[in-house]
């Protein structure tokens, strides 16, 4: 009895102590991006950058949209992709085996030849069944192969790829039109950036007209509008915080562009990975800084990116758990970064952050909150400090929240209207209280699962952009 | 710290701070929005009181001054911004008559206040609307502050100089830029865009005595934007020694993009150059000035290790002549199943469906 009463006394500290040190990183890190986002803003007004975008020394890109069953939106975002604003740039789908008509669709809308055409294969990936190009669209290739994923899916388009950066979108992503020029631009700031990662906002309640975002809104979905709330916090603070001491971990496969070089030397994405993208970006890291102590990924704080964000419970969690499943793996697979010196703050800091917090993060959280309650039971601890520690937890929580929301108005200003604004306020307040807990749970059970042996990918439901009534059933080609 | 937080008077007193950060950190937001949509409320209005009389001083021969009579100076500031848009999308005459509504008013005095002003946001202001309203006669007052120590302050009144045309100030530009570290590149190269194509000869000037790499290779794209031909390319050709290869690429950019054939000679040393971007850019420059003597040199470099030097390799035979483009045709039979052979295919069959 004394054991059990002493391990209680201890976790009680352990989790108040985790408690501490993940405010003090959320402080460093607020401070970190507050001061990034007001330099990055703080640009000369009343330039017009248009000539010097065509002038600089821009190189031409290759961006790959890997489609698995997405007959209702390929068409309408193979279309807004061609219009992008970009000097030179060659668009490669690849219908990943897809059962429905996605295939067709886009052979039949841009009257798609098949070439014969056999790849040299840098990097492995499954064959490729048929090459088909465009004679309308010269920009556009798509290819088909064998669904393998999405990992074989863009590594394949590597394979015949043709330009120096490669850009890889999800197929449901709407992005903005001149996304690739931002994107572009840090490789053309320094020669040792092989990667950059976008922020990604969320579709849901914005008017999308011909792939293209006309008005941003917000969703009649609690569930949606936590997440945006969660993805400012995500992308405004968590990125640009740890891109300044170069030790960004994840870039978001929903937007991102690589050099094509470094992709071909780590041999490309990892085929049957639960989180490629995370794992590209770590082994990045990892294999370059090897070769070169420069390398840098880095992170654009513009809003180029907008995706759509689960509005059910049943795919929210389906999609935590494999969030979770996905870190795990990339962490386990490069375990020997952990506390490496060699590797600076990404090795010293950052990684083991992410393996206390983004790892270990859900369990202490929920098993605290198991042990809290039989403390209280036991009465290990008084009444009044749960109910204070609890407050100030939760309240400590709206105030990060809040502070993600003031920073979207002191900066990019996307919900113009008001109404919107008032509404995001209030889920900053409300997004405390019950899911955080709810998504630690599903995080939790995704941490259990990736232990005891069930690292598969689950199903994603998605509502899609063009058929407001319609549910689209998709496996998971959503990524982080 | 169990006992600590138990403490009632702690936990309120953590609680309350926690409570006032939330509610002032609301209260900042919202103010930030009402200041926001004022100003856009004020805007709208200013817009649809004055649309009409400008458009009224557009159609007939009022005198500028009159148009501003009874207006209030506090204003001035909408009206800049209303008119900005204004001359901005329209040409000729309207053009010259906003203008006028500017330079020849109580608009210019006060732009000049604005720029003498110790607040640097009003500076900035001054000058770009002195620049867009090309105020010659505030060139003196523009060059002045060029000597600013900050660094916004400088591109300002560098933009507005050169929205001006005043070209005499191109040397006092440079050597101002020289005193910034980290300056930005992209609104520097902005600003020699802004000058008209004129200025030319006095940016090759500069190229002979510039010692900055990089304003130096945003000289050479500007000459480049403008197509400029030099009347004598040694400054150039001596540039394709240099040792600073983003020199090197620009310099093989304008070369090509002037189709300069005397050079071809130069160029193809930097077939063999050890870095990949400048090949690149070498048998860019030979496919555009169309030297087929080099063809061999080209097709070699389809072997090269690089990717992207092959593709552009591959783009330059398919380009270069019949007999080049046979000869990219025949690499699936020579050697099939290398990189090289996939690449010369894909190449083919893009262009080939082009013609379809």
């Amino acid at each position: 009895m004394d054991t059990l009463s002493n391990f209680i006394t201890y976790y009680n500290y352990l989790i108040f102590y985790y408690f501490i040190v993940i405010i003090t990183i959320y402080i460093i890190l607020n401070v970190l991006s507050f001061a990034t986002l007001y330099k990055y803003t703080r640009k000369v007004k009343f330039v017009e950058l248009k000539d010097v975008f065509r002038l600089r020394n821009y190189k031409p890109i290759t961006v790959i949209v890997p489609a698995y069953n997405e007959e209702n939106c390929i068409v309408e975002n193979v279309k807004s992709l061609l219009q992008l604003e970009y000097p030179d740039y060659q668009l490669i789908v690849v219908n990943d085996g897809s059962t429905d008509q996605t295939l067709s669709e886009l052979i039949k809308n841009f009257q798609l030849k098949n070439v014969s055409f056999s790849p040299y294969y840098e990097i492995n990936s499954n064959p490729i069944k048929d090459v088909y190009l465009s004679p309308t669209f010269p920009k556009l290739v798509v290819i088909d192969k064998d669904n393998y994923g999405k990992a074989d899916s863009i590594n394949a388009a590597i394979n015949i790829s043709k330009n120096p950066l490669i850009t890889v979108i999800d197929a449901d992503s709407i992005l903005e039109r001149d996304c690739l020029l931002k994107i572009a631009r840090p490789f053309t700031e320094n020669e040792n950036i092989v990667a950059v990662g976008g922020i990604v906002r969320i579709a849901n309640g914005c008017k999308i007209n011909h792939g293209y975002i006309e008005e941003v809104g917000l969703s009649k979905s609690w569930l949606a509008r936590f997440q945006v709330v969660e993805y400012l916090r995500a992308f405004l603070f968590g990125r640009i915080g740890f891109d300044v001491l170069n030790s960004i971990l994840i870039i978001s496969g929903a937007f991102s562009c690589f050099k094509r070089d470094a992709l071909i030397s780590v041999g490309g994405f990892l085929s049957g990975s639960i989180g490629e993208d995370m794992e590209i970006v770590v082994r990045m890291h990892k294999e370059l800084r090897k070769k070169n102590p420069k390398v840098r990924i880095t992170f654009i704080p513009d809003p180029v990116c907008w995706t759509e964000v689960p509005e059910t419970l049943k795919t929210l969690k389906s999609q935590r758990i494999r969030w979770q499943k996905g870190t795990m793996d990339s962490i386990r697979l490069h375990k020997d970064m952990f506390m490496n010196p060699k590797y600076k703050w990404l090795g010293m800091v950052v990684f083991p952050y992410y393996v206390i917090f983004e790892v270990f993060g859900p369990f202490i959280e929920i098993t605290g909150y198991i042990v809290f309650v039989i403390s209280l039971l036991l009465d290990k601890v008084p009444l009044n400090f749960a109910i204070a520690f609890f407050t100030v937890a939760f309240l400590y929580g709206v105030v990060l929240s809040t502070l993600a929301v003031c920073l979207e108005e002191l900066t990019f200003k996307r919900y113009a209207n008001a109404k919107h604004l008032i509404i995001l306020m209030v889920t900053a307040l409300f997004e405390n209280f019950g899911y955080r807990q709810m998504t630690a749970y599903w995080r939790f059970k995704g941490f259990i699962e990736y232990l005891f042996g069930r690292r598969t990918w689950g199903k994603m439901e998605k509502k899609g952009f063009n058929n407001k009534d319609t549910k689209i059933i998709r496996t998971g080609y959503e990524t982080k | 710290m169990i006992e600590f937080l138990s403490d009632t008077g702690v936990v309120l007193a953590i609680v309350f701070i926690l409570l006032t950060a939330i509610y002032l950190l609301v209260l900042f937001i919202l103010m930030l929005r009402f200041f926001k949509q004022t100003k856009e409320q004020i805007e709208k209005n200013f817009i649809r009181r004055w649309e009409e009389r400008i458009f009224e001083y557009l159609a007939t021969d009022k005198h500028p001054v009159k148009v501003l009579e009874h207006f209030n100076r506090y204003r001035y500031k909408n009206l800049l911004l209303f008119l900005r848009n204004y001359i901005l999308t329209l040409k000729g005459k309207d053009k010259d008559k906003l203008l006028h509504l500017i330079n020849d008013t109580e608009l210019y005095e006060y732009l000049i206040t604005q720029l003498n002003s110790t607040r640097k946001r009003k500076l900035i202001f001054g000058a770009y609307f002195l620049g867009l309203a090309k105020s010659k006669k505030a060139t003196g007052e523009l060059r002045k502050k060029l000597k600013s120590r900050n660094k916004f302050v400088f591109l300002s009144c560098a933009i507005g100089l050169a929205k001006i045309d005043a070209e005499e100030t191109l040397d006092d530009i440079f050597t101002e830029a020289h005193k910034f570290e980290g300056l930005s590149l992209d609104t520097f190269q902005s600003i020699l865009l802004e000058f008209n194509d004129s200025i030319c000869g006095l940016l090759l000037k500069r190229l002979n005595i510039e010692t900055s790499n990089e304003l130096k290779s945003m000289i050479i794209s500007t000459l480049r934007h403008f197509k400029y031909f030099p009347p004598s390319p040694d400054t150039l050709l001596k540039l394709l020694n240099d040792k600073n290869d983003k020199i090197v690429i620009e310099v093989l950019k304008y070369l090509g993009e002037i189709e300069y054939i005397d050079a071809s000679d130069k160029i193809k040393i930097h077939l063999q150059n050890p870095n990949p971007d400048i090949k690149v850019e070498a048998i860019k420059a030979i496919k555009k000035i169309g030297d087929t003597s080099l063809e061999r040199k080209i097709w070699d470099l389809l072997y090269d290790d690089n990717h992207n030097v092959k593709v552009t390799a591959a783009e330059a035979m398919y380009d270069f002549s019949d007999e080049s483009r046979e000869k990219l045709d025949r690499i699936k039979y020579s050697s099939p199943g290398t990189l090289e052979s996939s690449i010369a295919k894909m190449i083919i069959e893009e262009r080939a469906i082009q013609l379809y």
